[in-house]
This record gives C-alpha cells, sequence and structure tokens, in this order.
C-alpha cells in the first residue's frame, strides 16, 4: 500500500512538478492539494494522510502558521518543502522548532521546475525515512 | 567588522524595514472603511513589530526594543483583550512606525542604539493609551500600569530554578475524584473551585498581580532592575549607579500599584540610601530575589487558570507529575497512574488532540522513572505545542514555562551529554538513536534558552538540529564543520549559562552570532559557491530576493554573470492560467535564457512571482518577447533590469572571507602543543630514569662499603619496586603520549579548510573581470583538495587575488590562466600561471613581496620559455604537527622533517673534502662511493662523523650533526620577532626536553651548498623564541 500524501503549496505549477515528482515514486500517493494553509487544514479533517509536503510562504495561512495548528491533531509527518528552507537557515530552524519532522530546500525558487533533477534524491530520502520513523 | 557582522547588521536592516513595511501595510488596509479580515490583519501588525522588537534584542538596541515593546503591548491589547483598535491607536500605531523607520536607518548607520530623549513624547503617548485601554478592557483595573523601563530587556530572568514538574500543583486532595475520571465534568461547569474561575469570588481577590498581562509588564520590569542592579556590582560607575537607581525608582512605583507592599518596601529602603555600596546593592538583589519567589514563583491555584483545555487537565498533571517523583512499578501505584493517565488521555482525545493523547498514552508503558521523565518532557512539549497553537492564556497553567524551566535546570546534563554524543557521531556511532537523542537534546537545549530568553541561542539550537537531521538522512557522520560549529555551540553556551548564573555580563553575543552566521552558510560553504549575500550586493538584488538564493541558485548567477549575461526581475501573473505558465516556463528555458531563482509576491489571497532570470536579451528584447507571450501585457512585466555592480567585482570574494574558525584559536592549538610537549618531556625524563640501573648501582656500592647481604638485599628489593613502579608509569604514558597527538593533529585539522574555498572564488572573478573587458578567458585550477590552515589561506588568498587580478587589469589580457596549489614537505607553493609574457612591473610586485616575506614566503615572477609568466608563491606551513627528527649541531637543536631524510649515516673521518673545481665545493663521500654535497648549518660540527642526508627536491645534501636526539611529533609555530627574518627557517618548535628547536625549511636547503644560515645564538630559549612579536 502507497503512502498517502498531501500537497501544501501556493504555486499551481510547483504542486504539478511536486505531484508528477511523486506519481514516479511507487511508494507514494497523491491524495490531496492545498493552495495555503488553512485550505489544507480543512481538507485534512476526516482524511488519511501519512505525509504533507509543506510550503512555507503562502497567502491566507502560510506553512509555519498551518504546521503550528496541524501538528496537534495529526498524525502525518510533516516535511516542509520550500525555497528558504535552506540547511541550517533562519527558516529551518524555525520550521523544525514547531515540530516539522523534515526539512528539504527547493532548488530553484518557490517554482522549481528542476525539483526532481536537484533534489529528487533527496526528496524520496527524507520521505521514505520519515514515513518509516 | 567582520563580514559576519556586515550580513548580520544587513540582515536587521532587511528584517527591519520588512517589518515596518508589514506594519504599516496592515495599519493601512485597518484603515479602509470596508476591512474584512481585521483579525488577521491584526495579527500581521502583532508579529511584524514583535520580529521588530526581537532583532532589536538580539543586536542589543535596548532602547528601540523597549519602543517596539511598548506598541506589541498595545497591540496584544487590541488583538487579545478586544480593546477597540480607534483612531487614537491606529495613530499612536503609524507614530511608532515612523519613530522606529528613524530609528533602523541610525542604528544601521551607527551601529549602536539611539538617543532615548529623543522618542520620549512617543513613550508618554503609547504609555498613556496602554493605561486608558486597560482601564476600560478591564473594569477591576482603575489605575494606569506602572511605567516600562526605557531601556529594559527582557533577558535572563533569575528564577530560582527548581525541579520543575514538582511544582505542578500537587494537592490531590484539592480535587473531587470524579473530576479526575468523569469526562462529564469537561465543561468546567461542574468543576466548580477546582478548574474553573470562580464568578462570585470578591473583587478584592482579584488582585493586578493575577491579571496576566500586569503580571508580565511587572516580571519584566522586576527582571530590568535587577540587570541594572547586577551591572552597577559589577562595573560601579556613576552611570551605572544612576541607571540602577531609575530602574529602581520605576519599580517601586509598580510594586505599589501592583499592591505589592513588600517589593515597595524593600526598594524604597535602597533608595534612601544617598551613595549605596556595593553590599546594599547586593542586599537589595537577595530581597528581591525573595520577593519574587514569594509573589511571582509560586503557583497560583488551579481555581485562577481559565477553562480551557490545559487549565482543565492541569490538577491532573499536578498528579501524574507527583506520581512520577514517587515512581513505582507496583501494581497499585501503577493503577493510581493508569487512572490519571486515562483522564488526561480521555479529555485530549475529546479536543482532537492526537498527539497529547498519544505521548500521555506512552506513560502507562515505560517502567522506571527516568523513562517517566523522558516521557513527560515530550508530553510538556505537546502541551506546549497546544499553548502555543491555542494562545490559551492560563500564566500559572503554562506548560511551556515548566517545560523552559526544567530544561534550564537539567541544562548542564543535556550539554555535557550531547558533547559525548557528538564523540560517538563521529567514531562510527552514526546511527539512528544516536541521532534521535541528538535531536532530543538540542531541543531541551533549545527550550533552556528560551527559558533565559537567549533567542539567538534558541536559534542556533535548532538550526544545527535542522543540519544534523538532514545529515542522518543523507547518511554518515556529520562533517567535520558541522562537528566543530556543534562543539563551539556547546562551549559557548556553557560559558553563557555560567555568567548568568554567576549574575555576570553576557558577553559571548558575537560568538553566537558568528556560529549562528557559520551554521547559516554551511550549504554554500559545503557547495563550494559564494555566500547568497554576495550574490545580493552584487547584483543590487531586490529585498524580496534577499535570503532565499539556495547554492544551486547562487551558483547558477555566478554562471551567468561569468558568461556576462543580463539579469532582468519578471513579475509573473500566471498562477491561474496553466497555458501561459506553460509557455513561459519553456520560454525560460530557451536562447540561453535561465530562471535564477522565484519568489512569490501575495496580492490579498493571490499568488504572483517575481522571476530573477539571466539572459542575453537586452530589456528590449525582453519585454518583445513578453509581449508575444502575453498580448493581453497584463499578466507578464519586466519590472526591473538589474546592472552587476562592476565597480565592485570583488565584493563576492569579500564575502567569499574564509569561514570562521569557532573555538579553535592559534593560541588555543599553542597551548594544545605545550601541553603535548610537556607530557612528552615528563615522559622523556621517566624513560632516562628507569634506564638507570639504580639497584644494581647502589648494590655494587653497598658491596664495596661491605654492607651486610641480607640488608643488600633488603634495600635491592626496596629499589627493585621504585623500578616495578617507574615501568608501570612509563607503561601508562604510552597510550596517553598517542592521545595527544592525536589530539594535536585533530585540533590542528579543525583549522583546516579545503583550498578549493580560495581556488574557485578567484577564478570566478578572474573570468567576471575578463568579462567586464569584454573577453574571454580559461581559467582552470588544480590542488583545490589540498587542506591547509586558515591563516595560510588566509595570506595565499590576498597575494594571489592581487595577482590574479593585475594580470587580468592590464592593457592586454591572457586568454588562459591556471591556479595550482601544491604542496611540499613543508612548505605550500601556490602558483598562477598564464599565456601573457609581461612581467608584472617592480612596483606593484614589491608591496606584495613584501607581504609574503612577513609570512617567511617567498614570491617569484618566471618567463616561460615560449611565451607566458608563472608566478610562485612559497609559503611555510604552519600550525600543522610534523613528525620531525631532531639533532643536535653545537648547543643548538634543529628539526628536520623526517619525510625528507633519505638516510643517516656515521662516515669515517675524511669522508668530506673539498672539491677545488667545484670553487671549493664541501662534498660527502658516501660507502657506496656517491657524492653528496654538504651544507653545514649553524655553529661547526666538533668532528664530521654524523650526517643526516636530506632530499630535496630530487637532489640530495648531507647536514653534518654533533648528535641525533630522535624523532617526535612537533607543532610547527609561526617565527616571530627577530626570527622571522632568518628565510633559511620554516618555523620553530617547542621540544620534548622543553627546549626550542629551530626547524629547517628543506625549500631553502635547494641549491644551497654552503652554511645555510648565521648560527642562532645558544641563549634561544623557549621564553625568547616564543614571545609575541
Amino acid at each position: 500500500m502507497p503512502y498517502n500524501v498531501m500537497i501544501v503549496d501556493d504555486a499551481a505549477m510547483m504542486r504539478l512538478y511536486i505531484a508528477s515528482f511523486i506519481r514516479s515514486l511507487p511508494d507514494f500517493k497523491v491524495v490531496a492539494q492545498a493552495a495555503n494553509g488553512q485550505e489544507a487544514l480543512d481538507k485534512l479533517a476526516g482524511s488519511d494522510v501519512d505525509l504533507i509536503l509543506l510550503d512555507i510562504e503562502m497567502p491566507v495561512m502560510d506553512g509555519l502558521e498551518f504546521l503550528r495548528h496541524a501538528k496537534l491533531k495529526t498524525r502525518a509527518k510533516i516535511c516542509m518543502l520550500s525555497s528558504v528552507a535552506v540547511s541550517g537557515s533562519p527558516h529551518a530552524a524555525k520550521a523544525r522548532e514547531l515540530g516539522a519532522d523534515g526539512v528539504v530546500a527547493k532548488p530553484s525558487g518557490t517554482v522549481s521546475h528542476d525539483l526532481e533533477e536537484k533534489t529528487g534524491d533527496e526528496l524520496a530520502r527524507t520521505m521514505r525515512a520519515l514515513v518509516a520513523a | 567588522m567582520s563580514d559576519e557582522m556586515d550580513e548580520i547588521w544587513a540582515l536587521y536592516a532587511d528584517d527591519g524595514a520588512q517589518a515596518l513595511d508589514a506594519m504599516e501595510t496592515a495599519l493601512s488596509a485597518l484603515d479602509q472603511p470596508d476591512c474584512s479580515d481585521a483579525a488577521s490583519h491584526i495579527a500581521a501588525l502583532f508579529r511584524a513589530i514583535h520580529t521588530f522588537k526581537g532583532n532589536s534584542r538580539v543586536l542589543g538596541l535596548a532602547t528601540v526594543e523597549s519602543r517596539a515593546h511598548l506598541a506589541e503591548d498595545l497591540i496584544g491589547l487590541v488583538r487579545d483583550q478586544g480593546v477597540p483598535l480607534d483612531q487614537e491607536i491606529r495613530d499612536i500605531l503609524l507614530m511608532t512606525a515612523d519613530v522606529l523607520r528613524d530609528m533602523l536607518e541610525q542604528t544601521e548607520r551607527t551601529r549602536a542604539d539611539v538617543d532615548p530623549g529623543a522618542s520620549e513624547d512617543l513613550m508618554v503617548q503609547l504609555r498613556d493609551k496602554i493605561a486608558r485601554a486597560l482601564a476600560g478592557a478591564d473594569p477591576a483595573v482603575q489605575a494606569p500600569p506602572p511605567p516600562v523601563p526605557d531601556d529594559g530587556r527582557e533577558d535572563a530572568p533569575d528564577i530560582p530554578v527548581r525541579d520543575t514538574f514538582d511544582e505542578l500543583p500537587t494537592d490531590v486532595s484539592s480535587v473531587p475524584a470524579d473530576a479526575m475520571t468523569d469526562p462529564a465534568t469537561e465543561t468546567g461547569v461542574t468543576e466548580g473551585a477546582t478548574t474553573g474561575p470562580d464568578l462570585d469570588a470578591p473583587m478584592a481577590m482579584l488582585r493586578r498581580i493575577d491579571d496576566p498581562l500586569y503580571r508580565k509588564i511587572f516580571v519584566d520590569m522586576a527582571d530590568d532592575t535587577r540587570q541594572r542592579l547586577r551591572a552597577a556590582l559589577a562595573s560601579p560607575s556613576d552611570e551605572t549607579r544612576a541607571a540602577a537607581r531609575r530602574g529602581a525608582d520605576n519599580l517601586s512605583h509598580a510594586a505599589r500599584q501592583m499592591d505589592l507592599p513588600a517589593w515597595a518596601e524593600a526598594v524604597d529602603r535602597f533608595l534612601k540610601l544617598p551613595a549605596p555600596d556595593g553590599e546594599q546593592i547586593a542586599a537589595l538583589l537577595l530581597e528581591l530575589d525573595d520577593c519574587q519567589g514569594r509573589d511571582l514563583g509560586t503557583p497560583q491555584p488551579a481555581q485562577d487558570t481559565g477553562n480551557g483545555f490545559l487549565a482543565r487537565i492541569w490538577p491532573d498533571l499536578g498528579k501524574l507529575a507527583a506520581l512520577g517523583a514517587e515512581f513505582s512499578p507496583e501494581t497499585d501505584h501503577a493503577a493510581r497512574r493508569a487512572d490519571v493517565i486515562g483522564a488526561i488521555v480521555q479529555r485530549a482525545s475529546a479536543e482532537g488532540l492526537i498527539r497529547v493523547a498519544e505521548a500521555t498514552q506512552a506513560l502507562l508503558a515505560v517502567t522506571d522513572r527516568q523513562a517517566f521523565r523522558d516521557g513527560e518532557l515530550r508530553l510538556y512539549e505537546e502541551l506546549a505545542a497546544v499553548e502555543s497553537a491555542t494562545g490559551e492564556v492560563a500564566p500559572d497553567a503554562s506548560p511551556r514555562a515548566l517545560l523552559y524551566r526544567w530544561c534550564a535546570d537539567h541544562v548542564f546534563e543535556s550539554l555535557g551529554e550531547l558533547s559525548v554524543l557528538l564523540d560517538a557521531l563521529r567514531n562510527g556511532g552514526a546511527h539512528d538513536a544516536n541521532y534521535s537523542r541528538f535531536n532530543q537534546l538540542m531541543r531541551r537545549i533549545h527550550h533552556a534558552c528560551q527559558h533565559y530568553h537567549m533567542d539567538t541561542a534558541g536559534q542556533l539550537a535548532m538550526s544545527l538540529l535542522d543540519l544534523f537531521a538532514r545529515q542522518q538522512t543523507r547518511g554518515g557522520a556529520p562533517d567535520p564543520i558541522l562537528e566543530h560549529i556543534a562543539q563551539g555551540f556547546i562551549s559557548t553556551i556553557e560559558l553563557v549559562l555560567d555568567s548568568l548564573e554567576d549574575g555576570q555580563e553576557v558577553l559571548q553575543t558575537d560568538t553566537l552570532q558568528k556560529l549562528f552566521a557559520e551554521a547559516s552558510s554551511v550549504a554554500f560553504v559545503a557547495e563550494g559557491v559564494v555566500s547568497a549575500a554576495a550574490i545580493e550586493r552584487k547584483l543590487g538584488l531586490p529585498r524580496e530576493f534577499h535570503r532565499v538564493l539556495s547554492p544551486e541558485s547562487v551558483r547558477a548567477a555566478a554562471d551567468a554573470l561569468d558568461a556576462g549575461l543580463h539579469f532582468h526581475v519578471i513579475r509573473a501573473d500566471i498562477n491561474d492560467d496553466d497555458r501561459l505558465a506553460e509557455a513561459f516556463v519553456l520560454w525560460l528555458g530557451q536562447n540561453r535564457t535561465r530562471s535564477i531563482t522565484n519568489v512569490t509576491v501575495f496580492r490579498g489571497a493571490e499568488t504572483l512571482f517575481d522571476f530573477l532570470i539571466a539572459t542575453p536579451l537586452s530589456h528590449a528584447s525582453v519585454v518583445e518577447a513578453l509581449a508575444h507571450l502575453d498580448p493581453s501585457g497584463t499578466r507578464l512585466h519586466c519590472t526591473q533590469t538589474l546592472t552587476a555592480d562592476q565597480s565592485d567585482l570583488d565584493l563576492p570574494e569579500a564575502a567569499q572571507a574564509l569561514p570562521p574558525v569557532a573555538g579553535i584559536s592559534t593560541e588555543m592549538l599553542e597551548r594544545i602543543g605545550e601541553i603535548a610537549t610537556g607530557q612528552a618531556m615528563i615522559h622523556h625524563m621517566q624513560k632516562e630514569l628507569a634506564e638507570i640501573d639504580m639497584a644494581g648501582e647502589i648494590d655494587n656500592r653497598l658491596k664495596a662499603a661491605g654492607v651486610a647481604p641480607d640488608l643488600r638485599a633488603e634495600i635491592r628489593g626496596l629499589l627493585g619496586g621504585v623500578t616495578e613502579q617507574q615501568r608501570d608509569i612509563l607503561q601508562l604514558e604510552g597510550p596517553l603520549l598517542a592521545q595527544m597527538a592525536i589530539l594535536q593533529e585533530e585540533t590542528a585539522a579543525l583549522r583546516s579548510r579545503p583550498a578549493e574555498i580560495v581556488l574557485q572564488p578567484i577564478a570566478a572573478l578572474v573570468k567576471a573581470q575578463a568579462a567586464k573587458a569584454g573577453r574571454k578567458i580559461a581559467v582552470s585550477t588544480l590542488g583545490g583538495d589540498l587542506s591547509l590552515d586558515v591563516t595560510i589561506l588566509e595570506t595565499l588568498r590576498n597575494v594571489l587575488r592581487a595577482l590574479a587580478l593585475h594580470r587580468v587589469g592590464g592593457p592586454t589580457l591572457p586568454g588562459i590562466m591556471r591556479l595550482i596549489f601544491r604542496h611540499d614537505r613543508d612548505c605550500v607553493h601556490a602558483m598562477i600561471e598564464d599565456d601573457e609574457a609581461a612581467l608584472i612591473a617592480p612596483e606593484f610586485f614589491r608591496p606584495l613581496d613584501d607581504l609574503v616575506r612577513q609570512a617567511q614566503g617567498r614570491l617569484r615572477q618566471v618567463q616561460i620559455p615560449g611565451g607566458g609568466t608563472r608566478l610562485h608563491v612559497t609559503l611555510p606551513l604552519s600550525m600543522v604537527v610534523i613528525d620531525g627528527m631532531v639533532v643536535r649541531i653545537g648547543s643548538v637543536r634543529y628539526v628536520l622533517p623526517v619525510n625528507a631524510i633519505s638516510l643517516i649515516t656515521q662516515e669515517a673521518p675524511g669522508s668530506a673534502f673539498t672539491i677545488s673545481a667545484s670553487g671549493g665545493r664541501s662534498v660527502l663521500q658516501l660507502a657506496s662511493r656517491d657524492l653528496v654535497p654538504v651544507c653545514r648549518i649553524g655553529t661547526p660540527v666538533q668532528q664530521d662523523r654524523i650526517y643526516v642526508i636530506l632530499t630535496v627536491a630530487d637532489c640530495r645534501v648531507a647536514i653534518p650533526v654533533d648528535e641525533v636526539l630522535g624523532q617526535q611529533l612537533v607543532l610547527l609555530r609561526p617565527l616571530r620577532g627577530v626570527l622571522s627574518r632568518l628565510e633559511q627557517l620554516n618555523g620553530i618548535a617547542l621540544l620534548a626536553g622543553g627546549e626550542v628547536g629551530l626547524v629547517i625549511s628543506t625549500a631553502a636547503l635547494e641549491g644551497e651548498s654552503a652554511d645555510v644560515f648565521t648560527p642562532v645564538g645558544p641563549a634561544l630559549t623557549p621564553a625568547t623564541a616564543l614571545q609575541p612579536a
């Protein structure tokens, strides 16, 4: 049974890139997508999600605020996937403080068309480590 | 000022400006008559001012912080206390934004706090409004709030730390038995006096100190006053004493307002003293501590904590803490734990708080007290998350505060364990269990930092947690740089906490900031690219692109700069137009156009993007291309064309200044070297002692003196025991010596960096400079993996950079350049080779030559046959551990690198002779009939019998010596003072016998045939040789 993934990203193109990448992983399946934190919280209720890939900078409710709330009421692992989450950066530190289980930086901006090429291995490894934990 | 500090101030300015922009945007939105989402704008307003305040605090800008703090309090009243956001508040906040913007500009310029007097009006208005708002918000409050200190700080509250979980309400008898297990009581209505507020309580019972906002303000004031008093104690001066008196005066006033007579009396007694001395200040501090413990440190009864989730489970948590403190595996005890755990799980599940329920449930399975405590901590982390997310205000039912205090109380244990864990991770223990424990401990240290309001340290802890967690995913041990930052963090935090415990000023703020900057730039260093800030400055990137460049984006931007491409910013409104988005992305991949990065720009709930692109196209061509893609002209705009700052070309490299070597200074390395040498010296003496046949010698003399055999046997036995012990000591010392040698080498290795971090930026710089001149140059590098001490790298960087820039800055440019690093026994060679024949003019060459000579190095330039020039920079290695052969010549000890020695031989007298045909050159004829030139060092030896044959640059040279003293590892130190002029020496080393050895430069022996240098007098001692220049 593949693990269920929710993608939360305000950039429509990025959601497409991420979904396309996840389709290449046989052990994961995209079951929900949301364009901001609030929409994700609404969709999370009652859903069976194992892993959330979460952008940080989004309108209405940003990723950190979503993280703060979602961590209380879901068992799903949450992996930040954001261009501002470079290793050891203040954003990455804040995400860890709020309980992000994993953090991966998008390689070339909020819309990273080269996600699979540049960060695919790291993202897949992180996703697998999180669901296995 | 270091680059890191420049960067921190730049970040402060950026963040501050962004926060103030956000503040004004929110105020402007709130000013609209049809503002429909006031709550989110107020939240944004609060976040903005909170960020601004925090940043000001980090940089020690107390006045700026205090103004922001008051504004935050005022917005907090609107957000949390239902105070209406009237026109007056909006006006005051707009004025605050103006004043803070002025302060931001001034502090960025001066890097110092502002004059408090200039913003006094604003303070008065803010205080006045807060007081009136409070009076209106809470009818029980009639008087204005106590004044907030002008230059107050929030850090380091001196609350006595106890075993925090035991402070939870543990009076089980005060809780009705059914309230523990009956879910029907969850509404809080039927919980009566236990958990809900007593609405019939007389007003007199509601003291101001019980109001969370008043309490917070008062606690802040008390902390501020204590800080001032400690400062007056530590550095008595008119200024510190006056500041302490002002703080005390404010506190006295506030204490009366808060109805805390003991505080007021204590402070008033102090204020009556005409010139309080240190003892009187210390006495007041003690009294304030007592007051704090009595009035603020004691948990309030549960009934005062409201009726939120946390308040409702508070009594059960108290019982759980009590049961944990007396943990027993007995059935009866386990049953009682199960009851309490069940009650909390039920309440958490009813609220949908899955993780709280699971963390509580996990406590059922534990079998010992330690595991219970760990489980309890996990539960409190979950509860703290609830508190943070729900904003439940229950000051005395704050799991976050308890968690922080517990972690602060146990922070030294956590730091100690963390240090051990780091060793384990390095030495083959890089598995998940160790990484998980690292994560857990770092989190605890973060909480402890929160307790002490050490924001930078807290952030750094999380930053390290992030870096190590990513390393765990990649697999393997953390790399040395990462490990080094973590070790530096641990040592610094220990120092900071020691200072706090002793009530001293914390002096390590800079170190923490540097470590944080280092941690934030690890990804860039690891990728070998220039820093994001360098690209930001070079391109003059708009603010939205600051701090978002990934290492990949930085590399792409650097390549685009090398290629001489143009940079444009394109605003793209394509999020809901798939066709246009696809066409735009397709265009980005064409005609050498590339997307460097992109950021989101919010327009209400819509997402737009700003793309930073690099392209050979001009602005006009880009505009034309966008018009083709978007004929409506509404979705794609080229908003800006950036011009790389050509006059500032070396900025990228300046930003590339070598990463700091936190914690391992040259002095520290030298000190470790001295300890190692001392240890070797003791070992040497012990060995000499052990080699004496003391028992035999004494026995012979006793025998000769006619001492009776039985007495001699007894003495022999005694001496035999001593000799045995000496051998034991020698045996024990063996591994110790080996450990010291490892420590020396590892410490020296920690200061090392790959030469790549110098070569690559210079190569990029050369290409950029050539591109600026409209030319192309092919630059290649070799030897980037050579690992060198940062001090040497820094010298090489300065020299090579100047030389390389000079080569490409002249009228004729080379078309090819090679940058090469090479390591040769005891020196490092760097070379710049190009195809331009003209040598560098003396007036430019000479200052660089002087610079290299100061570092005991050599700079040469030679023309290559067939055209081209080669520039050689040779620097002796220093601060490295070398394997040396110690020899004595006259009374001076020299160290020769073991790896250069091909033979040590004792020859018959007359083996060395002079060859007249060779200009009187002295040669040694070996037994093999080979002839080797003799090179005499220092004082002539007594007899030319012992020779050390060195192989230098494929040639051999024989050095006559008086004695070969032995091989040892030595730390090569740079020459200082008068010795620095001796080019034939590579450095000095402290030897095992306590003497100083002169380390011969084998490079200097190259081609030498006569005495290499004038003898250095026998007066050379550690004291003279090691003294600073």
